[in-house]
């Protein structure tokens, strides 16, 4: 009888224990051994700080106090079916749409280089450029993103004003056209505390 | 009565084994997993707002009605149509061992499309006519709770025009919208900023830049590619299938 119990409860114990270890292998597989998984590709030189912070990051959906701000590779997070669902109603609820182009954005802050700088009513964020692709040509020159595009309302005067705090007419024809933009974004210039450049390339054609 | 009490005693604990052991395995095999992003702060508007910025085919959802991701798009003619629906296509060869659904694209008619969440315009992109193609954020949903931002519309613009005296390889533009359809899944430049920018010769991806090579100059891919790598479905999606 004694023997027959201990071979039940080792057939029990062990079915316990390959459930569990079945578990454990398939959560292995699917990459939830370690908060985040190494990336299998090369990682440029400029991005390994942001891989060193990812290795930190918990495995969880919900965002904690203090998380690092990180670039979007390597991606990392993964969420359930539910939790998504039940996301996806959350932010149908309770999220809120901002602008950040078009005329809703005239009259609002803008942050470049750190600084804050509030936008007239009568001036607007026409683009915010997150990324540019550019042609490799000499001298060509390639903004640094993200750029605001600032135009008046009436379109009568534009600036690009790139990450790094410069600041450019473009597309300009005569010495009056630079002017007025110069004039009108001098509130620009003074709070980045620089001066506008000119940007000289023109398209010949959009097409 | 020894023998009665035995049977249902190693039943239940080998039922309650059983299922145990099936509550584990099927919890595992079933879950489908959704990869969101995180993003460069310095590319958030007014620097750092967020913890995570979701990427688009969570605000591809937000419209009533949808029982599943849809990014809405919309171009502005034929040409960057068929440039885009190329894009798309090559994106979507990564599919086969991505949790996230990537046919959830929908081309919608009309220009300007203010339903769409992309639109894609052919010329110069807004403040940079230099560059040959770029994305621009229109908005995002911002929620409070979670301290997280969703970008809900986008704008691409591809300039079709060579400099004169130069070509391009078939495949060019094709790659440079298959590049702005990576910035549409949260990917970034992967080539070294300039001036001039400059190929990253240390992977294969779509997110390299540009390369003029031949007398007279030709244009062309930096890895002569005109869709996605491994590299890149790597990088929007880490965990395995």
């Amino acid at each position: 009888m004694a023997k027959s119990k201990i071979i039940f409860f080792g057939v029990v114990l062990l079915l316990m224990l390959g459930a569990a270890g079945i578990g454990q292998i398939a959560k292995l597989a699917r990459g939830q051994q370690s908060p985040v998984p190494t990336p299998s590709y090369p990682v440029h030189p400029d991005d390994q700080h942001w891989v060193d912070q990812l290795q930190e990051l918990p495995f969880s959906p919900v965002p904690y106090e203090g998380a690092p701000i990180l670039r979007p590779d390597p991606t990392i997070v993964s969420m359930s079916q539910a939790e998504r669902q039940q996301l996806a109603e959350t932010l149908r609820q309770s999220t809120t749409l901002v602008y950040v182009s078009g005329p809703e954005t005239a009259g609002s802050k803008i942050t470049v280089v750190g600084k804050e700088i509030q936008l007239p009513p009568d001036i607007y964020v026409k683009a915010y450029i997150e990324e540019v692709m550019c042609d490799p040509i000499p001298d060509l020159h390639c903004p640094e993103t993200p750029i605001y595009g600032l135009y008046t309302l009436k379109e009568d005067a534009h600036v690009r004003v790139e990450a790094n705090g410069d600041v450019y007419t473009f597309s300009r024809d005569t010495e009056a056209e630079i002017e007025q933009d110069r004039n009108t974004f001098q509130f620009v210039l003074d709070a980045l505390d620089t001066e506008l450049k000119i940007d000289p390339y023109k398209s010949e054609s959009s097409q | 009565m020894y023998k009665i009490l035995k049977l249902p005693r190693f039943s239940a604990s080998f039922f309650v084994s059983v299922m145990v052991m099936l509550f584990l395995i099927v919890g595992t095999v079933t879950a489908n997993h959704f990869v969101y992003l995180v993003e460069d702060s310095a590319r958030q508007p007014g620097g750092t707002k967020a913890n995570f910025v979701f990427f688009q085919w969570y605000a591809g959802a937000f419209l009533p009605g949808d029982s599943y991701y849809k990014l809405r798009w919309a171009a502005q003619d034929a040409t960057v149509k068929g440039y885009m629906d190329s894009a798309i296509a090559v994106w979507q060869t990564q599919d086969d061992s991505l949790d996230i659904d990537w046919h959830g694209w929908e081309y919608i008619t009309g220009w300007p499309q203010s339903g769409a969440n992309i639109r894609v315009y052919h010329g110069d992109c807004i403040t940079v006519p230099a560059a040959r193609a770029c994305f621009i954020r229109q908005s995002w949903s911002t929620m409070g709770t979670q301290n997280a931002q969703f970008w809900h519309q986008a704008d691409m613009y591809i300039r079709t025009n060579l400099n004169p005296g130069t070509t391009a390889v078939p495949s060019f533009f094709a790659a440079s919208m298959a590049h702005e359809v990576g910035h549409s899944y949260g990917l970034h430049e992967r080539y070294l900023e300039g001036p001039p920018a400059s190929c990253n010769n240390s992977e294969s991806t779509i997110m390299d830049a540009n390369k003029i090579t031949g007398s007279p100059s030709v244009y062309d891919h930096c890895d002569s590619i005109s869709g996605p790598t491994t590299t890149d479905k790597n990088r929007i999606e880490q965990l395995p299938a």
